[in-house]
């Protein structure tokens, strides 16, 4: 028999686990409301992608470059064939690190994009800030992989690891990257 | 208190709940998110359970089981007491870190960082801005120039110059490029074992293709150096790189690396300074989590160690409480719990068995008392239908008891109840009964019988009276008398008539002897000496009237003898048309006599030879009463009710009032030679067929009415 006034054990319960899966389902909602438009150049034959703004949130990346800290930026693009009734189906994945070493006794930034062993040296900290955030005219896929009228979507996402990668073990294993772009698009 | 307990579980599933929306970790703190969420998790899964809890103590207001208030206490006390240490642990921890955090960080730390920084960085600088002097000066030496451009090359000149310049300037390592990236010269300090070729990186060909002096610091295994490159230019265009290598001192590098790695650590931990202090309340905080978890699991199996045994014996109390005595409390643990729970389970088991006994015994006493009123409902029933009166009286001479027999046999006034002396009731025409009483009273045995006359109305009743005296023995016993008085007069009267019946018949017998030879003997003198006498009238009337008497004498003798051996009624289905007819043959010759003989169809079970007799005997008195008047006789039958009536009617002189009440009685007749037993005899045959014979009407006309039953079940037939 209820008793007026308190409510069963099984509402309680109910009402709590609403309670739990609606702060962290706001915790995607917040994520997709901060990611950028990504702009597109497609091309005859690859597809290109730039992101004018990166929001890397509380990272000061200048402050830390200026504080000696290596920091690596792991991107992260997702290419995937949407559904309307079910889950998109991925079509290209793509992983790429960049890594700035400061040296700031002798003011200087070694510049290193670790898919192709390509580095650099800079003395300006704008350029190294700039070399890590900057996303102009990737290539993300090849048009061939395209279908026409069939609708994609672009997501970009970036994981900042401040100082050197293999270090912390637990964070790098548990790293969830912020989506900081998508976008959709549908050849004619 | 009872409350407080009640609703604490609630309210600190509540507070857990704030604290966990107040603990909600930060998008900026990831460091610490694993922790952060372990931490939110753990305090989620605290308050559901706690929330759970408190609302199922809040709905269980009577139903708790036995010991959980105890159980809740002591898991109260023993969480209380190990939560609120850590917490204030806990609070002091992060104080502590606080003030840690703020001395590590202090401006002054920052400040000397800085500046040693600055140190290190100027060191370098000047390095740096050497180099360049260097190179600048060298990249203009003309006797350099002029030996570069010289063709062909003369590699001793060059070498020999720039191992001058190598001396001058203080550099490891000096190399000329052409502008295809090739070595033309060298020079170097290390000698052979460090010679190795040189990829000329982004710096070098910035300084070749920009014209600018370019440096760099390497970093090798053992040293690190500074490196710098210059366009050789002759006559404005640029012909070669100079490349020179400074090595830096190790001891002032190695010191500025170790600034370098301090003031980036620094740095670190002041930028995590916010997450280490999140890292350390949440670390603090899952381990007071973990501490009050464990504490609480222990505390309640502890306490459910404890009040199980206790709880049960409350369940078993309030069982025993509720009248069930078939307890037991299983075993318990050997401390003074267990000797509690034995001694419980003792006095129990003592309890039931006298209980059962008691029960028994009630049982026992309630049957006897049954027994008792049933025996008790059973005389009481006995003593008001018994046809005996019964008159118990006490010792003290007191009417204990009468039952109703007595009060209707001898019509007792209202005053005789119980209560009442016995001596002061028995008066008058009772005086016989105290009489009784006062012999059995004073007689040595116990058993008396008499037997009393005592006057009912206007009757005389023949009373057999006998008496016993109870002794009774213990506190249960009665003392006093019995008295049983019984109406025997119809008895006593059905024994005188037998005993005269029996002297009749004796007496009729030897009278009835003599009468036939003295009849037999006056007619032969009638017929022998009739014509020898004198007077013949006078003979006749005496021999006549001696025949006369003896044959009255005779007939006398003949109806005595049937009222004395009065046959049983042999019972037959007897038409009474056919009666009626018979009767109306018999007395065809007399015209006075009228017998309806309608048909009625009354069948009647009864003796058709006595109750012919009845009518015979009816109509012949009614003849008789009717030979002056030559009045009719009318006879005739009616049914009613089950009953046969036959009636007979007179108009004759009558019967008087004052011989009604004695006209059924043997030996009374209104008729100057009748015997007085017709009535009688006719009477008595109407009660053994359980009929009446009544007197309907004395006189105009005399009737009689004789009343017969259709069917007799009790009666022999024949």
């Amino acid at each position: 028999m209820r008793r007026s006034g308190i409510p069963s054990r099984l509402t309680c319960q109910f009402l709590a686990s609403l309670f739990v899966c609606l702060a962290l389902f706001g915790l995607p909602v917040r994520a997709a409301a901060q990611a950028a438009p990504v702009e597109l150049d497609i091309s005859e034959e690859v597809i290109y992608c730039s992101l004018a703004e990166v929001n890397t949130g509380p990272v000061n990346v200048k402050r830390i470059l200026g504080e000696g800290t290596e920091l690596n930026f792991l991107w992260e693009i997702i290419i995937e064939e949407e559904a309307d009734y079910w889950v998109n189906s991925e079509i290209g994945h793509i992983n790429f690190t960049r890594r700035v070493v400061p040296d700031i006794v002798s003011r200087q930034w070694l510049l290193e994009d670790k898919n192709s062993g390509i580095a650099r040296r800079t003395t300006s900290i704008d350029n190294a800030a700039e070399f890590l955030t900057s996303l102009q005219l990737f290539p993300a896929i090849d048009r061939s992989l395209i279908e026409p009228e069939t609708r994609y979507r672009i997501r970009i996402k970036l994981y900042i690891h401040e100082g050197k990668m293999g270090t912390s073990w637990w964070n790098e294993m548990l790293r969830f990257g912020k989506t900081v772009g998508t976008g959709t698009f549908q050849l004619p | 208190m009872t409350g407080f307990i009640r609703w604490l579980p609630l309210g600190l599933a509540i507070f857990l709940w704030g604290l966990s929306i107040a603990l909600w970790p930060r998008q900026a703190a990831e460091e610490t998110m694993l922790l952060a969420w372990l931490n939110i998790s753990l305090l989620i899964v605290v308050s559901l359970a706690l929330f759970n809890y408190g609302i199922r103590l809040l709905r269980q207001k009577e139903e708790r089981r036995p010991g959980s208030r105890l159980r809740a206490k002591l898991v109260i006390a023993l969480v209380g007491m190990l939560l609120i240490p850590t917490l204030v642990i806990q609070i002091a921890a992060n104080q502590m870190v606080e003030k840690g955090m703020n001395v590590w960080f202090d401006v002054r730390v920052d400040t000397l960082l800085d500046r040693a920084l600055n140190l290190a960085q100027g060191f370098y600088a000047r390095i740096e801005v050497d180099l360049k002097q260097g190179l600048v000066t060298v990249s203009n030496d003309d006797v350099l120039l002029s030996q570069i451009a010289a063709l062909p090359l003369s590699y001793n000149t060059l070498s020999s110059r720039m191992f001058t310049i190598l001396n001058r300037e203080g550099w490891q390592n000096i190399q000329i490029f052409d502008l295809n990236e090739r070595l033309i010269a060298g020079a170097q300090t290390q000698g052979l074992s460090s010679l190795e070729p040189i990829t000329l990186g982004e710096s070098a060909r910035l300084a070749l293709t920009l014209g600018h002096i370019s440096t760099e610091f390497v970093t090798r295994d053992n040293e690190e150096v500074a490196v710098g490159y210059a366009p050789i230019r002759l006559h404005r265009a640029t012909i070669g790189l100079l490349r020179a290598e400074v090595p830096l001192p190790e001891g002032i590098v190695q010191n500025a690396r170790a600034v370098e790695q301090d003031y980036r650590t620094y740095r670190e931990l002041e930028r995590n300074r916010q997450a280490i202090r999140d890292t350390f309340t949440h670390a603090m905080l899952f381990i007071a989590l973990l501490v009050a978890l464990t504490a609480g699991l222990a505390a309640l199996i502890f306490s459910r160690r404890l009040t199980t045994p206790i709880g049960r014996l409350a369940a078993a109390l309030k069982q025993v409480t509720g009248g069930d005595l078939n307890v037991s409390i299983p075993a318990a643990p050997d401390d003074e719990l267990g000797s509690l729970v034995h001694s419980f389970n003792r006095m129990a088991m003592r309890l039931k068995k006298n209980m059962e006994a008691l029960e028994q015994t009630q049982h026992d006493l309630t049957d006897a008392l049954s027994s008792s009123r049933q025996r008790q409902y059973v005389l009481e029933t006995l003593l008001a239908n018994l046809q005996t009166g019964v008159l118990l009286i006490d010792a003290d001479g007191k009417v204990r008891l009468l039952n109703q027999a007595l009060r209707e046999l001898l019509k007792l006034p209202p005053d005789w109840i119980p209560g009442r002396a016995i001596r002061q009731l028995c008066s008058g025409r009772l005086r016989h009964i105290c009489d009784f009483y006062s012999e059995l009273e004073h007689q040595k045995t116990s058993h008396l019988q008499h037997e009393l006359e005592i006057t009912v109305g206007r009757r005389n009743l023949h009373i057999l009276a006998r008496g016993a005296r109870l002794s009774g023995s213990g506190s249960a016993g009665f003392s006093g008398y019995l008295m049983v008085l019984d109406d025997v007069s119809e008895l006593a009267e059905a024994h005188r008539h037998r005993a005269w019946a029996e002297v009749a018949q004796r007496l009729a017998h030897e009278i009835k002897n003599p009468l036939t030879p003295i009849k037999l003997s006056a007619e032969r003198l009638q017929r022998r000496f009739r014509n020898q006498v004198d007077d013949t009238a006078i003979f006749d009337s005496c021999t006549h009237a001696v025949i006369t008497q003896v044959e009255r004498l005779q007939r006398l003798l003949a109806d005595f003898s049937t009222l004395a051996r009065m046959p049983r009624p042999r019972m037959t289905e007897t038409a009474i048309d056919a009666l009626l007819r018979e009767i109306r043959d018999l007395y065809n010759t007399y015209p006075r006599v009228h017998v309806d003989t309608r048909e009625t169809g009354a069948i009647c079970t009864c003796d058709a030879d006595q109750i012919r007799q009845i009518l015979i005997n009816l109509i012949d008195n009614a003849l008789a009463a009717t030979e002056s008047a030559k009045g009719d006789v009318h006879l005739y039958a009616a049914s009613a009710a089950g009953m046969i009536e036959l009636h007979i009617e007179d108009h004759g002189e009558g019967i008087p009032e004052a011989s009604v009440p004695q006209l059924f009685d043997p030996y009374f007749s209104t008729k100057r030679d009748g015997s007085g037993l017709g009535l009688a005899i006719a009477k008595r045959i109407a009660d053994e067929h359980e009929g009446e014979l009544r007197l309907v009407s004395a006189a105009n006309p005399t009737h009689f009415c004789l009343r017969l039953p259709q069917q007799h079940s009790s009666m022999e037939k024949s």
